[in-house]
């Protein structure tokens, strides 16, 4: 389980991006200002860190100091949605940047990019007999061969991501096919009904009532 | 051309030519007053061969028609003249003709007719590289004495004065070029100094002021220009330093506004795309509503700041008692376990009841917020000299002498979660310098560490007057 630091002052936020990072499956500690983080650094360790810039004492610009050399990747989140706040971010080797306000999606896709771009994503992923093999693309039930197109698997990989979430049609949409979603498309339902079919999770993959689709599991 | 060179070389020149212009005057004065006296031993001597001749044949000259020239002339070649100085001379007739010469001389060259308007006349003549005066008498009616004396040393010595001139002038012009130079640097140095400090301001906005010397006029300027970039320079800071709080507002402002909205939006988002429990959709939503509240407040707050800048209020005279007793009851009805001590003068102030009601409640909700348990606000109202003073002090957390200063700005939070979880957005005391400000009222703060904080207010009569 990949362990997350969240450093945020904002005990709403804070408790929000915990309990979105704890539902995706993510170890969250939070941390509140700057010495407690340097306090937990020094007894634990971490896969990454969420960073909010403006904290009481030090700010997360600050702190970037003592991080850096530890070699955790740092994704900041912050209302400083000026060009050079960014700039300055990334260049102090913050791995991303997500700006407040934000949607839980968003943030939790940043995060899997991240933990995937330094290899501590687990390669494979599991739902009832269906192994999903990200490396090289391969879907298995029972270990048998399912053949999924291209935009398919996608879609199966994005209800595995966010599992218990309600994607809306428009995300699934523009997150899949790049593209803005018109109105009365029906091609995610199309979509979504084969990759159903194929997998058999005509059970797991239940319509949301004028919103889209939520993949369904027991935690 | 660089001003050092321009002034040199106008020294330089003006130099050079006032000295070659008097230096010439001066050889061609001398010059004339030796020719002159060259002419008048010239007439000299053409006198003395006169009165020679008149010696000579005195009683044939008195009967003037009856001298036979050429008796005379036969005479005089016979003899010569004796004479100690050797003067040449000639005899000439009416048209000119020589009738007798003793050297040269030369039939053509006469000016007797130039004797018609003046008794004498000279002329000077230059033969074969010798100058030469030849001056003209009338003797007798018929004949005319012209002699010649050489001047050549006068000529020669001009010639000689104007090759020592330039000489000494070649010599002159090194030495001045010289000694312009060094003069022309000395004049230049501060106005180069000047350019050089002038450029380095550009460079780093650091200005140290120029040491003045003496009073002239490029010391006046020096000064001028030190008060000059001390003013620019001030005004260049206010201006960045606007700039910067600018900045920061906008900053804190977009902090403050993004914090409950991302709140709200994540907290939203969870609710309808997340299948929860119901007291966990309780307890969201409770966040939803608060940091809704949150922005509510903040945008009022914001409305406030923005309607207290343009807006014109009407004052009225309010008994101060009164006034501050009312707030004092209604504030405190919900906070019974804090301490409040009251002692209010009568006094009159002008002011806008309901803007000054927001800066003692925020003033009071501080201090009561400061205070944690066994507080102690007081109130206290002062009729002063010009004027009248509101003094409100608290027991409680103080705060450093170094945010004092920043306290007044707007979103500035001295410590950010407390004064979020107590529901702050940091506008409080910001409305209240603005409101204050359309008072014409003065506050000071006054605080230690863990002993409290004072607060004075001080409002001037002469506004109490103007109504």
């Amino acid at each position: 389980m990949n362990r997350i630091l969240v450093v945020e002052d904002d005990r709403h936020i804070s408790e929000l991006v915990k309990v979105n990072l704890s539902d995706a499956g993510y170890f969250c500690i939070c941390a509140y200002d700057g010495q407690q983080v340097i306090d937990l650094l020094d007894h634990q360790s971490f896969d990454l860190i969420i960073l909010d810039v403006m904290l009481p004492y030090m700010s997360g610009f600050d702190l970037m100091e003592y991080i850096r050399p530890l070699h955790i990747p740092v994704i900041f989140l912050t209302a400083k949605s000026d060009v050079n706040d960014r700039v300055k971010g990334l260049k102090l080797g913050g791995e991303d940047y997500i700006v407040k306000p934000f949607e839980i999606i968003e943030l939790l896709a940043r995060v899997e990019t991240v933990l995937r771009r330094y290899h501590k994503l687990s390669r494979y992923l599991y739902i009832d007999d269906i192994c999903v093999d990200t490396l090289s693309r391969k879907v298995t039930k029972s270990g048998e061969l399912i053949n999924l197109t291209h935009k398919e698997y996608d879609i199966l990989l994005l209800f595995l991501q966010n599992k218990n979430i309600a994607l809306f049609r428009e995300r699934i949409y523009e997150t899949i096919w790049h593209e803005m979603y018109l109105e009365d498309s029906r091609t995610v339902d199309l979509h979504i009904q084969r990759v159903r079919k194929k997998c058999g999770l005509e059970h797991r993959i239940v319509s949301v009532y004028k919103i889209g689709y939520r993949l369904e599991v027991e935690e | 051309m660089k001003f050092f060179w321009k002034l040199y070389f106008s020294i330089m020149v003006i130099t050079m030519s006032c000295f070659s212009i008097g230096s010439y005057m001066l050889i061609e004065s001398g010059f004339h007053a030796t020719l002159e006296r060259e002419v008048e031993n010239a007439y000299h001597e053409n006198d003395i061969i006169s009165s020679i001749l008149n010696n000579l044949f005195f009683y044939d000259i008195s009967f003037k028609y009856i001298v036979d020239v050429e008796y005379m002339i036969n005479f005089l070649e016979d003899i010569t003249i004796q004479n100690d100085t050797n003067i040449l001379f000639c005899l000439r007739n009416t048209e000119g003709k020589i009738i007798y010469m003793d050297g040269s001389f030369s039939n053509k060259d006469h000016f007797i007719d130039e004797l018609t308007i003046k008794k004498q006349c000279y002329r000077i003549v230059k033969e074969k590289g010798h100058y030469y005066i030849y001056t003209t008498k009338p003797f007798s009616d018929e004949i005319f004495v012209e002699n010649k004396r050489e001047i050549t040393s006068v000529f020669h010595n001009r010639d000689e004065q104007f090759q020592i001139l330039l000489f000494y002038s070649i010599i002159l012009l090194m030495i001045s070029a010289i000694f312009i130079y060094i003069v022309t640097r000395w004049l230049v140095s501060p106005i180069k100094n000047l350019s050089l400090i002038t450029k380095k301001i550009t460079l780093d906005n650091n200005f140290e002021p120029i040491q003045i010397k003496g009073d002239d006029e490029i010391a006046q300027l020096t000064k001028d220009f030190n008060v000059m970039s001390d003013r620019l320079l001030t005004s260049m800071n206010e201006i960045q330093e606007n700039a910067e709080k600018q900045s920061l507002f906008v900053g804190n402002f977009a902090h403050e506004l993004k914090t409950p909205l991302t709140t709200i939006i994540g907290y939203g988002d969870m609710i309808r795309s997340k299948r929860l429990p119901e007291e966990q959709i309780i307890h969201y939503a409770d966040h939803i509503v608060k940091e809704g509240k949150r922005l509510e407040s903040l945008s009022m707050k914001l409305l406030d700041l923005i309607v207290l800048k343009n807006h014109d209020f009407t004052f009225l005279k309010v008994f101060m008692p009164d006034f501050l007793k009312g707030i004092e009851e209604e504030f405190f009805i919900s906070k019974k376990d804090i301490e409040v001590l009251i002692d209010i003068e009568d006094g009159y102030v002008m002011l806008e009841p309901d803007l000054m009601k927001t800066v003692i409640i925020n003033l009071l909700d501080n201090a009561s917020k400061a205070t944690d348990y066994h507080g102690k606000i007081e109130i206290m109202g002062k009729k002063v000299k010009n004027g009248y003073t509101i003094i409100i002090s608290d027991n409680g957390r103080g705060m450093p002498q170094e945010e004092i200063s920043h306290i007044m700005e707007a979103f500035y939070m001295i410590d950010k979660s407390r004064s979020r979880i107590q529901g702050g957005a940091g506008l409080g005391l910001a409305i209240v310098k603005e409101i204050l400000h359309v008072h014409h009222a003065k506050i000071y703060f006054e605080s230690h560490l863990d002993q409290g904080t004072r607060i004075t207010l001080d409002f001037e009569e002469e506004y109490d007057d103007e109504r």
